[in-house]
């Protein structure tokens, strides 16, 4: 046998030496795959995209948009008051909030649909950081618009033949009523023509007399910061990105404390006065130091050459640091009281980060998750994160909030340390 | 401060490493605690130091039981461990720093600690190099003065000169010397039977985890038959005269050497006796 084969076969030997370790290596694809499936598949129950409406009109007309947006398979429709809706949107709660104003419901009429210039407008608050979900609202709500105005009559051709057959129903009354005959004749006369220009490729989709839905949707970028703030997607990226960073290095000081046990340095530790809660608990406050000087960095960059803006002032941005530093400290020891080798470790911290990573929107955004991951967000620590570090940044939603999403963090923290302690094996 | 082992019982799964051994370590002895590889010392210095528990049986250090009072325990012990315990990462200094502050000292007495553990490994010209750039017998020094900086009373090196030159084999002797004369007790294992001869007072041999022997060092020597004698001359005579003077008063001889002259002589002859990395 040749040097090749005596490697893999050490190699091998040594993977399966660990055999706990080696069967999660195998099933942790398993998990992710099902894993991923689950929050990527079409058919089973994806979740559905919260929208706000706050009907201030209360008409029946806007009663019956309501209904057709709540009867959307992809939206679940929230109704709130406006200052409800302002707090959730700016708080990144909700992506996207309709207002009806008062007096809408007059205005959503066939007529409407026929207007042209100057048009009335119905206005869309969104989240800066999720423009898709109001592109999707937008759509859906134009959709319901169109089909609440008219249902029957929607295409050009339909229009003709109705005025046709009303021309028609006329019958020997006409001569008596000249006008409204000649009326039918014209709008038959005027709807074939608007037929044969939307059939023609040249002209197809230019203005005219089309039909357009009877109120333009407006969108407005909601920020709690203030009007001319706007999203920092620096400030959003560099969040997640750093995140994920330092829960991977979380879990490489987990492997430390691995390689401690086997270097014989963690029983000479246990040899000192350092009770097991010590020794545990300084070994994630190390991960929650390099945390804070990577957070520093990353962000003192980020402010100096991508514009970001710490709009909740730097005592919010530091509250929140100091929560992710506690955060990732304490993950780094909880995985090591989960896991009893480095191999798995590697299976365990591989599925807990991508998991939490997933789950938290730094990937992908939430409403792409099925609901019930949507609704476990406040179960979610890098949920409370992430909005910590949007809301100590771009989104500027105050010390407050800061000290809201840091404390549940530390929550967790006391929790992962806890766990860790207890679980934690010594050799 | 002496040690009480009884009836100990040591078990990784279906492997028996200690077996029913019960021995006591008497204070202020140095004693030698002898054995193949495998007999269990190591598993039974865990359990005296309170980092592995027994599968049965009690240990009592200073009077105090390491299963319910470790941490008591813990204060009246430095444990020399058998592998390289130190961080390789950080220098000489910051490693006896970290221990000395965890076994609780603090400011100028940490200082002083840190200094006397420099002297002690004679590592003081190479306080700022890092671990991994000591040599083996550097790092065994280490080892054994990161173990010691809380003045402890009781005293247990698992194998402390193993891949150490005569020189630094030689200063861990004296070492220990130093230590155990200043009313220290002292616990040595090792597979070298003269080091156990030149240092230790008392012995245990234990073999699969049972103890063999127990006895203060001249009874347990004249337990072996003697395979020869010594005899040292007041004065230095020929080796020629000497054989030829004993033939002729009737002994049948099967060897006559002269002492001293062994490789390990030639070998500090030739490469001094003070320790090579000690500038
Ligand atoms: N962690 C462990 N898991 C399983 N078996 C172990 C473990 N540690 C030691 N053993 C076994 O227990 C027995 C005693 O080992 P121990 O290390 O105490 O012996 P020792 O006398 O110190 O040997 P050496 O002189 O080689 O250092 C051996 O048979 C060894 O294989
Ligand atoms: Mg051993």
């Amino acid at each position: 046998m040749n040097a090749f084969f005596w490697i893999l076969r050490k190699d091998l030997g040594v993977f399966f030496s660990d055999r706990k370790g080696a069967a999660m290596v195998i099933i942790v694809p398993l998990v992710l795959g099902a894993m991923m499936g689950l929050i990527f598949d079409p058919g089973g129950g994806t979740g559905k995209l919260d929208v706000i409406v706050v009907d201030d009109d209360h008409g029946a007309a806007v009663g019956d948009l309501v209904a057709r947006l709540g009867a959307e398979p992809s939206l679940n429709v929230l109704p709130k008051t406006e200052a409800e809706a302002r707090e959730a949107v700016t708080g990144g709660k909700t992506g996207v909030a309709i207002r009806f104003a008062p007096g809408t419901s007059p205005k959503l009429t066939p007529a409407a649909l026929f207007a042209s210039g100057d048009r009335d407008g119905l206005t869309l608050w969104v989240d800066p950081s999720r423009k898709t979900e109001a592109d999707i609202v937008t759509g859906l709500l134009t959709k319901a618009m169109m089909e609440s105005v008219f249902s029957a009559v929607g295409d050009p051709t339909q229009q003709q033949k109705m005025f046709q057959d009303l021309r028609a129903g006329l019958g020997a009354d006409a001569a008596a009523r000249p006008e409204l005959a000649k009326f039918l004749e014209d709008g038959a006369g005027f709807a074939g023509e608007n037929d044969a220009r939307a059939k023609d490729p040249a002209t197809a989709g230019s203005g005219g007399m089309a039909l357009k839905p009877p109120l333009d949707v407006k969108t407005e970028t909601l920020v709690a910061a203030g009007p001319t703030a706007g999203f920092q997607s620096y400030a959003h990226t560099f969040a997640g990105m750093l995140m994920q960073f330092l829960l991977f290095s979380a879990s490489g000081q987990a492997r430390n404390l691995y390689a401690e046990r086997d270097a014989g340095t963690l029983d000479r530790l246990r040899m000192t006065r350092a009770s097991k809660a010590q020794i545990l608990l300084g070994s994630a406050a190390s991960v929650g130091v390099v945390s804070l000087m990577a957070t520093a960095v990353v962000f003192g960059v980020g402010m100096a050459f991508f514009g970001i803006t710490l709009r909740s002032g730097p005592l919010a941005f530091f509250v929140v640091a100091l929560g992710q530093a506690a955060f990732v400290g304490s993950f780094a020891i909880l995985l090591a009281g989960l896991a009893n080798s480095s191999k798995q470790l590697d299976a365990v911290a591989t599925l807990l980060i991508l998991a939490l990573c997933f789950v938290s929107g730094a990937w992908v955004p939430t409403f792409m998750l099925p609901h019930a991951l949507q609704s476990a967000g406040p179960l979610v620590p890098t949920r409370w994160l992430l909005d910590g570090m949007a809301g100590a940044t771009w989104r500027g939603l105050g010390l407050g909030h800061a000290l809201e999403c840091a404390g549940v963090l530390f929550g967790f923290a006391v929790v992962f340390s806890g766990i860790a302690v207890k679980r934690f094996r010594w050799g | 401060m002496s040690i009480e082992i009884q009836d100990l019982h040591v078990r990784y799964g279906e492997q028996v490493a200690v077996s029913g051994l019960s021995l006591t370590v008497p204070e202020g002895s140095c004693f030698g605690l002898l054995g193949p590889n495998g007999a269990g010392k190591s598993s039974t210095i865990r359990c005296i130091a309170t980092t592995q528990a027994p599968t049965s049986g009690t240990i009592r250090v200073g009077g105090k039981d390491v299963a319910t009072e470790g941490a008591a325990v813990r204060a009246l012990l430095g444990v020399v461990p058998q592998g390289l315990a130190v961080y390789d990462g950080l220098t000489v200094q910051q490693n006896l720093r970290i221990f000395g502050g965890l076994y609780g000292l603090e400011g100028a007495k940490l200082a002083e600690r840190v200094k006397w553990g420099l002297e002690l490994s004679q590592l003081g010209a190479h306080a700022t190099k890092k671990a991994v750039e000591l040599s083996g017998g550097m790092k065994r020094r280490l080892n054994i003065a990161a173990a010691l900086l809380h003045d402890p009373k009781i005293l247990i090196f698992d194998e402390p000169t193993a891949g150490v030159d005569p020189q630094s084999r030689n200063h861990i002797f004296e070492t220990v010397r130093a230590l155990h004369a200043e009313g220290r007790t002292v616990v040595y294992t090792t597979h070298y039977m003269e080091e156990v001869e030149a240092l230790c007072d008392r012995v245990a041999i234990v073999d699969h985890g049972k103890l063999a022997a127990c006895d203060a060092l001249p009874a347990l020597l004249a337990r072996a038959a003697p395979t020869g004698f010594h005899v040292t001359l007041k004065a230095p005579a020929p080796l020629a005269d000497v054989r030829a003077r004993l033939e002729a008063a009737g002994f049948d001889l099967a060897e006559v050497a002269a002492e001293g002259r062994t490789l390990e002589s030639a070998f500090l002859e030739l490469t001094g006796r003070g320790l090579r990395d000690a500038s």
